[in-house]
C-alpha cells in the first residue's frame, strides 16, 4: 500500500537531506514505526506522530493512502 | 522607536534614585532586547571582580521588541547579571506576562542597582516609579509573596517576587512570576535577595507602537492559524513539556540517581500521562500563547494538599528521576517545595541527588545530615534537605554554594560527580551518549544549561558515537535558539510544533521597521555570545578551556544500563570537540575569542580591553 509520510521544517533541518514529503510503499499491515523507518527515521528522532488529523503511537496500523505526519521529538524548551 | 516602549528605567536601591533613559538606536540595533540587553549592560556596567552578591552587581529586567505584541508567545523576559552561581555572566527568562506589562508601563529594560537599606520591593505603575518597604512580606514563600501584593496592588500588577532562598542568597535561588513560573538558572533570585529586593511589580496602561500593523496582523494571523490547525497542539495543551519524560527515558539521556545512569525504570510513573491522570487541574498559558504548556497540578503530601504549575520535564528529570522518586504527585510536591522556597528545581534537584549520593557512598552521614536518611527515592528526605538549602543551615549551607563547592567541603571524590560545568548544575538531559549535547553543555555560555543548544536529535541524526563536525550544529543551535530570548518571544512553536523560523523573520520588520534579514539577526546573537564570552575573559586571567569541562563521570564511568548501557565518552573526544569548536569559533585552543574575532563582530573595544589587559591575542 502507499502512504505519505511529511515532515516538519525543523526535524528536516535536524536530518540534511531528509524529504520534506516522501511517498512510501510499505507491506499491508505496517505500522506507523515501518512507515517511519522506511522513511529514514530512526526511534528518537520523532516525537508526536499524526496519521491523519489524529495522534498516533508507533503501533497504529495504518492504511492504504494515509498522511503521516511527524514532528520532532519534544526539547524541553 | 517601532517594536519597544523607548526607555530604560534605571533604579538605584542604595539611594532611591530613579531615571528615564531613552532607548538609543545603537542598542536596539546590535542587541536586539532582552539577554542582548542583559549582556550589554552587565558587561558595561559590572566590572571585573565585583561581588556578584554585592551592591556594586546590577539587575537588568529586559523584554524584546517582540515582547507584549500581537503574535504567538511575546511572554519573554530576560534576568540578567553577575552570577553568584559561576562568578560569571548569567541569565535566565520567565514566561507569563512580566514583559509586556513592562513595556506597556514604559520601560524595555529595568537596570536595578545597589541595595536597599530594607527589605523593600519596586512598584511601576507607568511613570510613578517606588522603592517601597516590605518587612512584612520579608521570610515569605515566593507563591505568597506574589499572591500577597496582588491582593494589596490589584490583579492587573505583575509580580515577581523571591522566596526565603533569594533572601538568603542561596545561589540557585529563582525568582517566581505567574504563580509558578520560575527565572530559575543562575540565581537572579539570590542577586534580588542581596539587593533587598524582595519583589517587582509592575502595572502598565499604554502601548507598543509597531512599524506595520497590517503586515503584523497579517504574519501573526497566519502564525496563529497554523498553529491551531496542527493537530498537535492537543498533545502540548493536554501535556505540556511532561510530555519529554518518556522520550527522554527511551533514548537514554534520563538523568537518573544523580547522573549515575540515564535511563530510569519507574518512568512512566513520572510521565505526561500520569500527570495529566493523575494530579493535573487545569492549564495555564503565557501572553499570547495558544499552547498554554503551564499545568496547574494538586499535590498531597503526610496530609497536606498543595497546588503548583508543573511539574513540567526539567523537573521530572532533576527532582524525579534524578532522586529516584516514585511518583507524579511526589515530583509535584517537592516542586512545589522549591518554588516556595525559591528554589531553581533545576540546581535544586541536583543537589539534592547529590547529596543522597554522597550519603549512600558513606561520605556524608547522618550525624552530618542531622539525622536525615538522605537515600534515594525518598521525598521526606528531599523535602528536609531543601528546606536546609533554603536556610542555609546544616548541610544546605555547602549546599547553598551549589554542587560545585558542597563537594569541595565533602571532598572524599564527590568532586567527580558534582554534576555541573562552570559552577551551575547540569540541566535534564544526561549526555554520555550525544556528544553533540555533550559539546553543548559544556560550552553553554552560562553553565551547564540545555537551552542554548538542544541537540541530542542531531546526535541520533548522524550517529551518536561520531565526534568530527558535531560542533558546526552546536555553533549553529547556540545562535539561533538564544535569538528568541533577545527577541523576547517564546521558541516552543518553532521547536516543538514546527512553526518555521521564516514567520519570525518576517515579523521583526513588521515589528520593529528594520531590515535586517534573518542571518543579520543571527550575526547579533553570535556578538551576544562572544560578548558574553568576553566577560569571563575579562574577570579572570584564568579562564577559559577549564572552564568548559564535564564532570569526570562522563568519561571515567560507562552508562552502567539502559539503552546506551557499556557506552561514555573519552577524555580525547572531549578535547577534540573542543578543539573543533574553538576553531570554528574563531576563538583559541585556550576557549578565548581573539581579536580579531571580536573585532569582525563589531566588538572592537571590547577587543582592545582584553588585549590590553594581556588576556587575548
Amino acid at each position: 500500500m502507499r502512504v505519505t509520510v511529511e515532515i516538519s521544517k525543523v526535524l528536516a533541518s535536524i536530518r540534511p537531506g531528509l524529504a520534506e514529503r516522501t511517498d512510501l510503499d510499505i507491506p499491508d499491515g505496517a505500522v506507523v514505526s515501518d512507515a517511519l523507518a522506511a522513511a529514514g527515521l530512526e526511534q528518537g528522532l520523532w516525537g508526536i506522530v499524526l496519521v491523519g488529523d489524529r495522534v498516533a503511537g508507533a503501533t497504529a496500523t495504518l492504511s492504504p493512502g494515509d498522511k503521516i505526519t511527524v514532528l520532532p521529538p519534544v526539547s524541553g524548551g | 522607536m517601532h517594536g519597544y516602549a523607548g526607555a530604560i528605567l534605571r533604579v538605584n536601591l542604595s539611594t532611591g534614585a530613579v531615571s528615564r533613559e531613552p532607548l538609543t538606536e545603537d542598542l536596539a540595533s546590535n542587541y536586539i532586547g532582552g539577554r542582548g540587553f542583559g549582556a550589554h549592560f552587565v558587561y558595561r556596567e559590572v566590572p571585573a571582580g565585583t561581588d556578584p552578591l554585592g551592591p556594586g552587581n546590577k539587575l537588568v529586567v529586559a523584554a524584546g521588541p517582540f515582547s507584549g505584541v500581537f503574535l504567538p508567545s511575546g511572554a519573554k523576559t530576560s534576568l540578567s547579571a553577575k552570577s553568584p552561581a559561576t562568578g560569571l555572566y548569567g541569565d535566565s527568562n520567565i514566561g507569563g506576562h512580566l514583559a509586556a506589562e513592562l513595556k506597556y508601563a514604559g520601560y524595555d529594560a529595568l537596570v536595578i542597582e545597589g541595595k536597599a537599606g530594607e527589605p523593600s520591593y519596586l512598584f511601576i505603575e507607568d511613570d510613578r516609579v517606588e522603592v517601597r518597604p516590605c518587612a512584612k512580606l520579608w521570610g515569605m514563600g515566593s507563591i505568597k509573596t506574589e499572591k500577597a501584593l496582588k491582593d494589596e496592588l490589584g490583579d492587573e500588577f505583575q509580580i515577581a517576587a523571591i522566596g526565603p532562598a533569594g533572601e538568603n542568597m542561596v545561589v540557585f535561588a529563582s525568582v517566581n512570576h505567574d504563580i509558578g513560573r520560575q527565572a530559575g538558572r543562575c540565581g537572579m533570585g539570590a542577586v534580588m535577595g542581596s539587593k533587598n529586593l524582595k519583589a517587582i511589580a509592575v502595572r502598565g496602561t499604554r502601548t507598543v507602537h509597531v512599524a506595520d500593523m497590517a503586515g503584523l496582523r497579517k504574519v501573526a494571523n497566519e502564525m496563529f492559524a497554523v498553529l491551531a490547525a496542527n493537530p498537535a497542539l492537543k498533545v502540548w495543551q493536554d501535556q505540556g513539556l511532561a510530555q519529554v519524560t518518556t522520550w527522554s527515558n527511551s533514548i537514554g539521556a534520563l538523568p537518573t540517581r544523580n547522573f549515575r545512569q540515564n535511563f530510569y525504570e519507574n518512568a512512566e510513573a513520572l510521565s505526561g500521562e500520569r500527570m495529566r491522570s493523575d494530579i493535573h487541574v487545569r492549564d495555564k498559558a503565557c501572553f499570547a500563547c495558544p499552547m498554554a504548556t503551564g499545568k496547574y497540578c494538586r499535590a498531597r503530601h503526610r496530609g497536606e494538599t498543595v497546588y503548583v504549575e508543573g511539574p513540567e520535564y526539567e523537573t521530572t528529570a532533576l527532582i524525579g528521576s534524578n532522586c529516584a522518586l516514585g511518583s507524579i504527585e511526589e515530583v509535584a510536591y517537592a516542586n512545589y517545595m522549591c518554588d516556595e522556597l525559591g528554589l531553581d528545581t533545576i540546581s535544586g534537584g541536583s543537589a539534592v541527588a547529590f547529596t543522597m549520593e554522597c550519603f549512600e557512598r558513606g561520605i556524608i552521614t547522618k550525624e552530618d545530615t542531622g539525622g536525615i536518611e538522605a537515600r534515594f527515592g525518598s521525598l521526606d528526605a528531599f523535602v528536609e534537605i531543601v528546606k536546609l538549602i533554603a536556610a542555609r543551615q546544616g548541610i544546605g549551607e555547602p549546599l547553598s554554594r551549589g554542587v560545585r563547592a558542597a563537594a569541595e567541603a565533602w571532598g572524599g571524590g564527590s568532586e567527580d560527580f558534582a554534576i555541573q560545568v562552570k559552577g551551575l548544575e547540569w540541566s535534564g538531559y544526561e549526555s554520555r551518549g550525544a556528544p553533540s549535547m555533550m559539546l553543548a553543555y559544556m560550552t553553554c555560555d552560562i553553565g551547564a544549561h540545555h537551552n542554548r543548544a538542544w541537540a541530542i536529535t542531531h546526535d541520533i541524526a548522524v550517529g551518536r558515537n561520531i565526534i568530527k563536525g558535531k560542533a558546526a550544529k552546536v555553533i549553529e543551535l547556540q545562535h539561533t535558539r538564544p535569538l528568541f530570548d533577545c527577541l523576547g518571544v517564546c521558541r516552543l512553536q518553532w521547536v516543538e510544533l514546527g512553526l518555521p523560523l521564516e514567520y519570525y523573520a518576517r515579523l521583526y520588520p513588521a515589528v520593529t521597521g528594520r531590515q535586517d534579514s534573518w542571518d543579520d539577526l543571527l550575526d547579533k546573537s553570535e556578538r551576544i555570545w562572544n560578548l558574553v564570552r568576553a566577560f569571563g575573559v575579562r574577570e579572570r586571567a584564568d579562564f577559559g578551556r577549564a572552564d568548559d569541562q564535564p564532570p569526570r563521570r562522563f568519561y571515567t564511568e560507562p552508562v552502567p544500563d539502559g539503552p546506551l548501557a557499556g557506552s561514555r565518552i573519552t577524555r580525547e573526544d572531549l578535547d577534540r570537540l573542543l578543539d573543533e569548536y574553538y576553531d570554528l569559533r574563531g576563538w583559541d585552543r585556550n576557549g578565548r575569542p581573539t581579536a580579531k574575532t571580536l573585532e569582525r563582530l563589531g566588538l572592537r573595544d571590547v577587543a582592545a580591553e582584553l588585549q590590553a589587559l594581556g588576556r587575548i591575542s
